[in-house]
């Protein structure tokens, strides 16, 4: 199932990150888009750690492909979601997407 | 009626400074550079110090726990250079204890340091102010592959090890003084043991602050591979001078599948001394993580040895022990994440309150869902020795899964029993002996864990602070 999210050009008008609260049947998902090294980055938006939202409380680091959680300090790769350092040993999840040849951005789901 | 005598500290004793040593008084980008500049240290260092140092300025402070508000973070020297030997020029790191400056070395002598690493120790580091001055580990074990070094030689030396494992277990945002300590760390042990290798006499670490209104923040690194074992024990002084000091440490441990790691605190900072430590390690599978936590001295301490618990089957525990004497606030505890199925954790507290010392045990324990058929232990005792001392305890239990999960939960509070007082003076023992007694029995769960050396050591300190006591 492919639910369409926005554009690419809306997601790097608001700074290249957006939070979104998506109805996938009768599931709900508190999900974080990013734009990072050229990829769409779809994710929940939640810490892994303490459940803490990731929206304006993470930072990203393109260099390092990574986003930290600010309260805590706990890492996570944005490809494959696996934690960086030793605060949890949880993954972040991240979704898959589609983006179609308008440049619309669809949220995958399996 | 208290009668309390001021209590002797027989390593108030310092040494004249070097003028030159103290070039910047405050913490700013210009302390963190210069820092980063005399160390010669590699570009990514410097800016992980600079960032610690903007996180550092955002978080504000705890608003719980001892009182803090005394301390001025302007009124501090971040980084002060140990004296140069005359005869060996600076050296920062000196292959032989007669490198080491003459003053320096007089005072770890008057510390029995280089005596208890000829008999009972596999290797010995000794910190003054903010530099390592002596390090050296038994060819034994070096042959073995073990590595012991202060903490900023290994940066160089060993940098592919250092920056995998470096600030992945305390990030610096993991709170203020784990952020101020990650700007201007300096010092500290680094160890690691290879797989299977076990170093079966422990390795020591002695801290000394010696100049006035001095920060101490040394960072220690432990990296236990797989089935190996290694025991670490710290010790720390400091002169008494009017003008507070602060001591904020790191210690990061990570314990791998089948390790086990000991780590064995005597503190005994005077009694000018702020000691904020974060010390934290990671229990992977099977592996064992020992805390043993002696407080004795400083003004104020807060310190809370964790364990994260992340593979199957792994145990921590942490036994503690906390004395506040006059004017002291000792808030100390443990904190024991479990994440993995069938982890195990002990916490074991006891705490005197002297005078009108207060001691606090806080303690963390979680259970998160994935962690089934995980269990725990807590006990926290406390013994007050006068009608004006306090004991606070603030035990915080968070189960997130209850598939078979067994918590325990013990506290008791005890004033000193006036009928065990008379009678042991009645068998011919003087009441400061009695007293002696009925505290080293108190705590003598945990004195038993300690090497014999230690342990006579502890029950000295302990009976030092005890005379003139009776309340």
């Amino acid at each position: 199932m492919n639910i369409k999210l926005c554009s690419i050009d809306d997601l790097k008008k608001s700074n290249s990150i957006k939070e979104l609260s998506v109805s996938a049947g009768e599931e709900t998902l508190e999900l974080l888009m990013i734009y990072s090294n050229g990829n769409i980055i779809i994710m929940e938006n939640s810490c892994p750690h303490e459940k803490i939202p990731l929206y304006e409380n993470s930072v990203i680091a393109e260099e390092d492909n990574s986003i930290e959680c600010v309260n805590h300090g706990a890492k996570f790769n944005l490809t494959s979601g696996a934690p960086l350092n030793f605060v949890t040993n949880r993954k972040l999840k991240l979704y898959k997407n589609y983006i179609d040849e308008y440049g619309n951005i669809y949220l995958t789901i399996l | 009626m208290n009668i309390i005598k001021k209590r002797k500290y027989k390593f108030g004793f310092s040494n004249p400074e070097n003028p030159n040593a103290k070039k910047y008084k405050g913490l700013n980008s210009e302390v963190v550079n210069y820092i980063s500049d005399t160390k010669n240290e590699p570009d990514w260092m410097r800016e992980f110090r600079l960032n610690s140092l903007k996180i550092f300025n955002s978080l504000p402070m705890p608003n719980w726990g001892a009182d803090l508000s005394k301390i001025d973070f302007k009124d501090i020297y971040y980084y002060i250079m140990p004296n140069k030997n005359n005869n060996t020029g600076t050296k920062a790191n000196p292959a032989t204890w007669d490198d080491v400056d003459e003053n320096i070395k007089n005072t770890f002598e008057k510390l029995g340091i280089p005596e208890a690493e000829r008999k009972y120790l596999a290797g010995v580091e000794a910190q003054y102010d903010s530099e390592s001055i002596y390090t050296s580990i038994k060819s034994k074990w070096a042959e073995q592959g073990v590595i012991f070094l202060p903490t900023d030689i290994a940066l160089k030396e060993y940098p592919e090890i250092f920056k995998k494992y470096f600030s992945t277990i305390i990030p610096p945002r993991d709170n203020k003084f784990a952020a101020l300590n990650s700007a201007v760390w300096s010092g500290g042990s680094f160890i690691y043991v290879p797989k299977n290798v076990h170093v079966d006499i422990p390795l020591q670490a002695y801290f000394r602050i010696n100049a006035k209104s001095m920060g101490q923040f040394e960072r220690t690194l432990i990296i236990a591979d797989e089935g190996s074992s290694v025991g670490y024990v710290e010790g720390c002084t400091a002169p008494i001078y009017d003008n507070y000091s602060l001591h904020s440490a790191v210690v990061e441990i990570l314990v791998e599948k089948n390790a086990r790691v000991r780590y064995t605190t005597i503190q005994n900072w005077s009694r000018n001394v702020y000691n904020l430590v974060t010390k934290r390690a990671i229990a992977m599978e099977n592996a064992r993580m020992e805390w043993i936590d002696g407080n004795l001295g400083s003004y104020k301490t807060m310190k809370y040895p964790s364990v994260y618990l992340m593979g199957n089957g792994a145990s921590g525990e942490v036994l503690s022990i906390a004395f506040a004497g006059n004017g002291q606030h000792i808030d100390s505890g443990a904190k024991m994440i479990h994440m993995a199925p069938c982890t195990t954790s002990v916490i074991t507290s006891k705490s005197i309150s002297q005078g009108n010392g207060r001691s606090s045990y806080r303690g963390y324990v979680k259970v998160t869902p994935d962690a089934v058929n995980s269990k725990v232990n807590v006990k926290c005792d406390a013994l007050l020795l006068s009608k004006v001392s306090r004991t606070d305890t603030y035990p915080l239990m968070n189960i997130e899964e209850n598939q078979n999960i067994h918590v325990q939960h013990e506290a008791s509070i005890a004033k000193i029993d006036k009928d065990q007082l008379l009678y042991l003076q009645s068998r011919g023992l003087s009441e400061d002996e009695s007293l002696s007694l009925i505290v080293n029995g108190f705590i003598e769960p945990i004195v038993k864990e300690l090497p014999l050396e230690y342990a006579i050591e502890l029950n000295k300190l302990i009976n030092l602070q005890l005379e003139g006591s009776v309340g």
